[in-house]
């Protein structure tokens, strides 16, 4: 019993260890080249809506980085980069993140881009239901609910292997 | 000379200068003006649906996303033409605080342009520690009802309410609010044994045309649009005093100090647009730029920078509730935010409690996305299928004065305030176990208590008394102990608060003391 709660302390303490700082250790401005920020843009609404970003929300949402995410943490926005570059499953990452470090940047980029959307007609049928759609509603939240904790073991398996 | 100069033009300004009709009366104001939003004419959804709404939503300078760090912004404070409302003019004093983060406004009509419009008026009970009776308050209740347009009716809640006379037809009820209505309906007399007394709330939002103001279109604009004309802010009394004459309106002005002679009260005003100040003479002075910053003005004008005055708050917490039964319905378009209003009285609190439920149409799904414990993707499923079956409930309790809970200015006349929120609780676990019986569900591990100055329901520094015998006490006609001529008209004034909302009352209690005032300087 004592090993077993032994192992599970340390593979817990080695998991948080993996995870970026929660203290921000550096802030800086995040001046970022507008390529770079289409290119977190393009992937964050992939990661939240399945599809390519229009150019118009992509647009706004570097414009929105000199006023919402005006300073952020270096060691972060780096660790951020490595895994757009990586390509990881970022819908996974930004759950686990949100349950542990709700302030960290990729849960701030993931805010800004769903904020900025909401606003388009464009997403109006992502956000708002106007027929009656009872079954379909509770198997789909059903499915989420378990795809939920497939992301979320799926988060955690990428912070303990590659990160 | 003026007869009197009244300083502010809140809830409090707007209603003393409503009172001292017939005296030669001065309004100094910042007075922040805004425009009224032309381009949201419609229903939310359907303006959605059909355009982007990104300047009025998000807003050109992004102001929707502030308060993205975590802090927790009311939606209509982060509403993009919402924030003149709550702008700060250039010079305006700072707030040197870590614990209690209070709202100001410096706009034409103050903090009632954003208020949520629920009216109450204070009875015996909820004046328990005033000089004042509700048979005080009473007529100008009565006028003001009539002056305002109040939708209402008599119902389970009228021994809280009191006269329903004169009221407008409630608003339309959502299907959310309908649903709980009527199961309460059914088992009312169980809830009441239990202390839960539900029912429609007074507000100051037309059901009918009133004068040259139409009734609620119920298109789920409260959040985004200021100043729609079916929701009653003191500016439009303000705009009419001024067009009829009745008043000078003096705005772009902010007051730095006062002071007092044998016969009269100097007011030392500097224009916004940095120009040289101006002192403005007036028999008597009235202060109403809300209770933090009345009662620093009179600290600053009296170079005291050692009181510490006592600072008032009524705390609330909130929770989510949902309806199983309503998960993947349709979204209702048509729709106004407040529904209903519930009243704890019981064993669990000493002193009643009130509670709000409020419809979630009008919110931002993005404002509430986050907090479903989901990954994205199925966040976003939540947002469309849960928020037509969810409901916000929201329970104010009382605030009482307490010796850690203090008002101070600096030498440079900016506010220190100290705080440590009281402990407040216990009964949402019973209230949330009554709402369930009603078909909503939540659960206490849901349950936030706001941060401290979220409520912008402030009051306590110049307590009023029957009389006054300390420095910083005013008396019931609002006269402020060890002077000759300035008043407090607004809730600086109220020596504690009962878990009602304060603004129907500043008014009345605003527009009795401009009537004693205009009776004293006519005669």
């Amino acid at each position: 019993m004592s090993e077993l709660t032994s192992s599970s302390t340390e593979a817990k303490s080695h998991i948080v260890a993996n995870l970026p700082a929660a203290t921000p250790p550096l802030l800086v401005d995040t001046i970022c080249d507008p390529a770079q920020y289409r290119h977190e843009a393009s992937a964050i609404h992939w990661a939240v809506f399945g599809r390519e970003v229009p150019a118009e929300v992509a647009s706004r949402y570097s414009d929105a980085h000199d006023v919402a995410l005006s300073a952020v943490d270096l060691a972060q926005l780096r660790w951020m980069h490595g895994i757009l570059d990586k390509g990881f499953d970022l819908e996974s990452l930004e759950y686990v993140l949100r349950t542990r470090q709700p302030g960290h940047v990729l849960c701030q980029k993931f805010k800004l881009l769903i904020y900025i959307a909401e606003a388009y007609p464009e997403y109006y049928a992502d956000f708002v239901n106007e027929v009656p759609r009872r079954t379909s509603a509770f198997y789909s939240l059903a499915g989420h609910g378990l795809r939920t904790l497939f992301k979320y073991f799926k988060g955690w398996w990428l912070f303990r292997m590659f990160l | 000379m003026y007869d009197a100069i009244v300083v502010g033009s809140g809830a409090a300004g707007t209603f003393v200068a409503h009172g001292l009709i017939g005296a030669k009366t001065l309004v100094i104001d910042t007075g922040i003006s805004f425009a009224e939003a032309s381009s949201l004419d419609g229903n939310l959804y359907d303006l959605r649906k059909r355009q982007s709404l990104f300047a009025e939503t998000v807003g050109t300078q992004f102001e929707a996303l502030s308060g993205m760090d975590g802090t927790e912004l009311s939606p209509k404070v982060k509403s993009p033409l919402m924030r003149p409302v709550f702008a700060r003019p250039p010079g305006a004093p700072d707030v040197l605080s870590a614990a209690f983060a209070p709202l100001f406004s410096y706009a034409a009509g103050g903090l009632a342009n954003a208020w949520g419009a629920q009216v109450y008026r204070f009875d015996d009970v909820d004046l328990r520690g005033f000089p004042l009776r509700a048979a005080d308050l009473d007529p100008f209740y009565d006028e003001l009802t009539q002056h305002i347009g109040i939708s209402g009716t008599e119902d389970d809640l009228s021994r809280f309410h009191g006269s329903a006379q004169g009221l407008q037809p409630p608003l339309e009820l959502s299907a959310v609010g309908r649903e709980i209505l009527e199961r309460y309906t059914r088992r009312a007399e169980n809830f009441k044994r239990e202390g839960i007394h539900l029912g429609r709330p007074r507000l100051a939002v037309l059901s009918r045309d009133h004068g040259n103001r139409n009734a609620c279109t119920y298109d789920n604009l409260e959040f985004f649009r200021p100043r729609m004309r079916a929701v009653f802010t003191p500016a439009f009394t303000l705009e009419e005093l001024v067009r009829r004459g009745m008043i000078e309106y003096c705005p772009g002005y902010l007051v730095e100090t006062y002071r007092e002679s044998d016969d009269a009260v100097e007011v030392l005003a500097r224009p916004l647009d940095g120009g040289e100040a101006r002192t403005f003479q007036g028999r008597k002075l009235i202060l109403c730029l809300g209770a933090l910053n009345t009662a620093r003005l009179v600290l600053h004008a009296n170079k005291d920078t050692q009181s510490r005055l006592p600072l008032v708050e009524t705390p609330y917490v909130y929770a989510p509730l949902v309806s199983p039964r309503r998960i993947g319905m349709p979204l209702e378009k048509r729709s106004f935010y407040s529904q209903l209003n519930l009243f704890y009285v019981g064993p669990l609190w000493p002193e009643r409690l009130v509670g709000m439920i409020y419809a979630t149409e009008g919110l931002l799904r993005a404002d509430l996305l986050f907090k479903f414990p989901l990954a994205i993707q199925g966040c976003l499923a939540a947002a469309k299928y849960l928020l037509p079956a969810m409901a916000l409930f929201q329970l104010y309790y009382p605030g009482e004065p307490h010796p850690s809970n203090t008002l101070g200015v600096d030498a440079n006349g900016n506010l220190r305030l100290r705080y440590e929120p009281p402990p407040v609780g216990g009964v949402e676990k019973h209230v949330l176990g009554t709402l369930r019986r009603m078909g909503y569900w939540s659960s206490t591990r849901l349950v936030q208590l706001s941060h401290p100055g979220a409520s912008v329901h402030y009051a306590g520094p110049l307590p009023m008394r029957d009389c006054p015998n300390r420095r910083y006490e005013t008396n019931r006609n609002g006269l402020l102990a060890g002077t000759k001529s300035v008043y407090v008209g607004d809730s600086a004034a109220f020596p504690r608060l009962p878990a009602k909302n304060l603004t129907f009352t500043i008014m009345a209690n605003a527009l009795r003391i401009g009537r004693a005032l205009r009776k004293e300087l006519v005669n």
